[in-house]
């Protein structure tokens, strides 16, 4: 082939490609991100596990909501765009102009979320250390805490139009507890975004978070290398079972959630418990050899405080009119079915009496007046929710019920909680007042009002 | 109604949940966490025989895995085993089959990689899969149980497949780039003090729409 040929030919090619980068490039390109999830805490009769029970070529891909993440050239490493996409489907768009030569680029994808602009979520590893927020800044010399993960993807060709959908191109644990725990606090806010609106993050570690105590554990709280606006959440694990349990996850972020609300509302980080003494009331209502369990008879602080979160749990993984909404519980020692119906029976079962409301009334003997189980709790703060079919947008109210009633002139140590929140419905804040009605007849003993056997240490549930 | 803001006298204390059985004002509460949730076994445990721990690395003669099924429950129930595989830019799902497995008891199922439509010789990256089981009971019904398998991932090294689990992926194959393909990309991130965990090539097109199915509250999704 003579000189001219090959130029000719090489010209030719030039044209064709460009011809094909030009197709490529020809429409705005819709990104989706989506976080490759895996659960063992089935929960099925809850939405998300029967999607994908019932279609078996479903991955189990959650949104991305919120996620950072950073386009870039691939030939060069240049950053092309960097956001974070969007709160309610984790997509983004990558305008035509922006596409390289080429049409391909590699998506950075950071287990950082921001949903609706204030609440940072994030995955981390290493010892506490405080950090620049801005997961797009320059970490290298930082802390492993503060460093951020990412995962780093290659594109085809992007073109045409319709959204293009992408996994991370990673899926160690630390991508399943991203999801789990940026789902949650998605959901408690995206139904009341105008009110929940003070700043803080939630940080989730897999490991390394027990470092004190030799047993592996599971908590949210405050750290003292950390600010005061950021809460840490340790799903410390040694069988590899408990970054995969979303009711677990979603009860220690609901946890991190009412911290951060005390935090921003009273400024103060003292948490909202006393300690888990028991009260006894037989082997029905012990702890199985735990600190603490679902129908071991406690305190009602202690009970309230778990119960709200176990509340917090089930309200992100059911739909209020989902009569088989439950809640998976997490702790072996019990024995009975982990799934726990949301909805109790007024009928006893003998059997299983956890089946039914009311529980520590029926199943623990006896029952100290300033006493209750997390189970009766979990119900009682279900049915206020879910009264009704729901009012999406009471999340802050039932924090302002909740731990509003904490500082009431007391520090919510080992005494009865359920007095201080009628007081609080009683009284406080036109919130809080709102669930007056629902809230009297959900407590106490009559099961024709849906009682859930929470009461007052004396008398029926009433205000003055 | 008066509100009385507690005091931050233990600003800065690792505030977690107390001691069991103690009964010590929470204010004097040694720092640190205590509480250990999450402590049950699943109903139904989908585990890698050839990859029992997050550090596990195996190199296999053929590209045969096994998946055991552990059924933790009181009665027999009846496994549908599904793989699902990321290769490159493939995403495949293939069906492993199913076990009857005794309340107690542990069954095995075998898959064989090599079914993938992609060539295993040829990934640019690690190939990423998981296992989902689907648990009715024996006799048949509706699906009681359904539960996912740890990730594993795996390339081929010469004639041979090389399984791992996330930790060795991490370690000793530079989060998936085993082949060194993409060092520029991993020294991106490096000198951005990022951690990298992962890295491949983005799927071909997901079929995936936008309902995540996800709950839904009220009426709104």
């Amino acid at each position: 082939m003579s000189a001219f040929g090959r130029n000719l030919r090489f010209v030719s090619m030039g044209v064709a490609l460009a011809l094909a980068a030009g197709e490529a490039r020809a429409a705005n390109q819709e990104i989706c991100l989506r976080y490759p999830v895996e659960t063992i805490d089935s929960g099925l009769g809850v939405d998300f596990e029967d999607h994908y029970a019932l279609n078996d070529e479903v991955w189990p891909y959650w949104k991305a909501r919120g996620a950072a993440y950073q386009v870039l050239d691939p030939d060069t490493g240049a950053v092309i765009q960097q956001d974070y996409a969007s709160n309610d489907n984790g997509c983004f768009m990558l305008p035509e102009e922006d596409i390289p030569a080429g049409g391909q680029v590699e998506i950075a994808f950071y287990l950082d979320s921001l949903i609706l602009d204030h609440v940072r979520v994030r995955t981390r590893d290493g010892g506490t250390a405080n950090c620049n927020d801005d997961p797009f800044a320059d970490h290298s010399g930082e802390p492993d805490y503060c460093k951020p993960i990412v995962c780093l993807g290659m594109s085809g060709v992007l073109e045409g139009t319709g959204k293009k959908y992408f996994d991370f191109p990673c899926s160690q644990p630390e991508v399943t507890l991203q999801a789990l725990s940026a789902y949650p606090l998605y959901w408690w806010h995206h139904f009341d975004p105008a009110e929940l609106d003070y700043d803080f993050t939630v940080t989730v570690r897999h490991e390394n978070g027990c470092d004190p105590w030799e047993a592996p554990c599971s908590n949210a709280g405050w750290d003292d290398a950390l600010g005061d606006d950021e809460i840490l959440v340790n799903i410390d694990d040694e069988t590899e079972d408990k970054f995969r349990q979303k009711f677990l996850v979603g009860h220690e972020v609901g946890h991190s959630l009412e911290e951060s609300y005390q935090f921003a509302t009273f400024g103060t980080t003292h948490y909202l418990y006393g300690s888990y003494d028991l009260a006894g009331g037989g082997d029905a209502c012990s702890d199985g050899e735990e600190s603490h369990a679902l129908t071991s008879l406690e305190y009602t602080s202690a009970a309230i405080m778990e119960g709200f979160a176990h509340f917090l749990s089930a309200d992100a993984y059911n739909d209020h009119n989902d009569s088989t909404g439950r809640f998976t519980y997490y702790k072996d020692a019990l024995g009975f079915p982990r799934d726990i119906r949301l909805e109790g029976d007024p009928d006893v079962n003998p059997a299983a009496p956890w089946e039914s409301n009311r529980f520590a009334q029926r199943a623990c003997t006896p029952v100290a007046a300033n006493s209750g189980t997390e189970l009766d709790w979990l119900r009682f703060f279900w049915d206020l929710h879910t009264e009704g079919g729901g009012a999406d947008g009471e999340h802050l109210s039932l924090f302002e019920l909740r731990v509003d009633a904490a500082f009431q002139g007391t520090g919510w140590t080992n005494q009865n909680g359920y007095d201080l929140l009628q007081e609080n419905v009683c009284e406080g804040e036109p919130a809080a007042q709102a669930f007056q009605e629902d809230f009297l007849a959900f407590a106490g003993e009559d099961d024709d009002l849906g009682g859930n056997g929470v009461k007052p240490t004396a008398g029926a549930p009433s205000c003055p | 109604m008066k509100k009385a803001y507690v005091s931050a006298a233990i600003l800065g204390l690792f505030l977690l949940t107390p001691s069991a059985h103690g009964d010590l004002p929470y204010t004097t509460h040694p720092s640190g966490p205590v509480c250990n949730e999450g402590t049950e076994t699943p109903p139904i445990e989908l585990t890698w025989m050839q990859l029992p721990e997050a550090g596990s690395v195996v190199k296999l003669g053929s590209p045969l895995v096994q998946i055991s099924i552990a059924n933790n429950t009181r009665a027999g129930l009846r496994v549908r085993v599904i793989l699902a595989g990321a290769l490159d830019e493939v995403r495949e799902t293939l069906e492993v089959g199913e076990a009857v497995v005794q309340p107690g008891a542990k069954s095995t199922l075998t898959v064989d990689l090599s079914r993938f439509k992609r060539d295993l010789g040829t990934l640019r990256f690690s190939g990423r899969m998981v296992a989902k089981g689907f648990a009715r009971p024996e006799r048949g019904g509706l699906v009681s149980d359904l539960a996912y398998s740890p990730y594993a991932y795996f390339h081929k090294e010469g004639g041979r497949l090389v399984a791992y689990r996330s930790d060795a992926l991490a370690q000793l194959f530079r989060a998936g780039d085993f082949a060194n393909r993409a060092e520029r990309q991993r020294r991106w991130a490096a000198t951005r003090g990022l951690r990298l965990g992962g890295i491949g090539v983005l799927g071909g097109g997901l079929n995936l729409t936008d309902d995540d199915g996800g709950p839904r509250e009220g009426s709104v999704r």
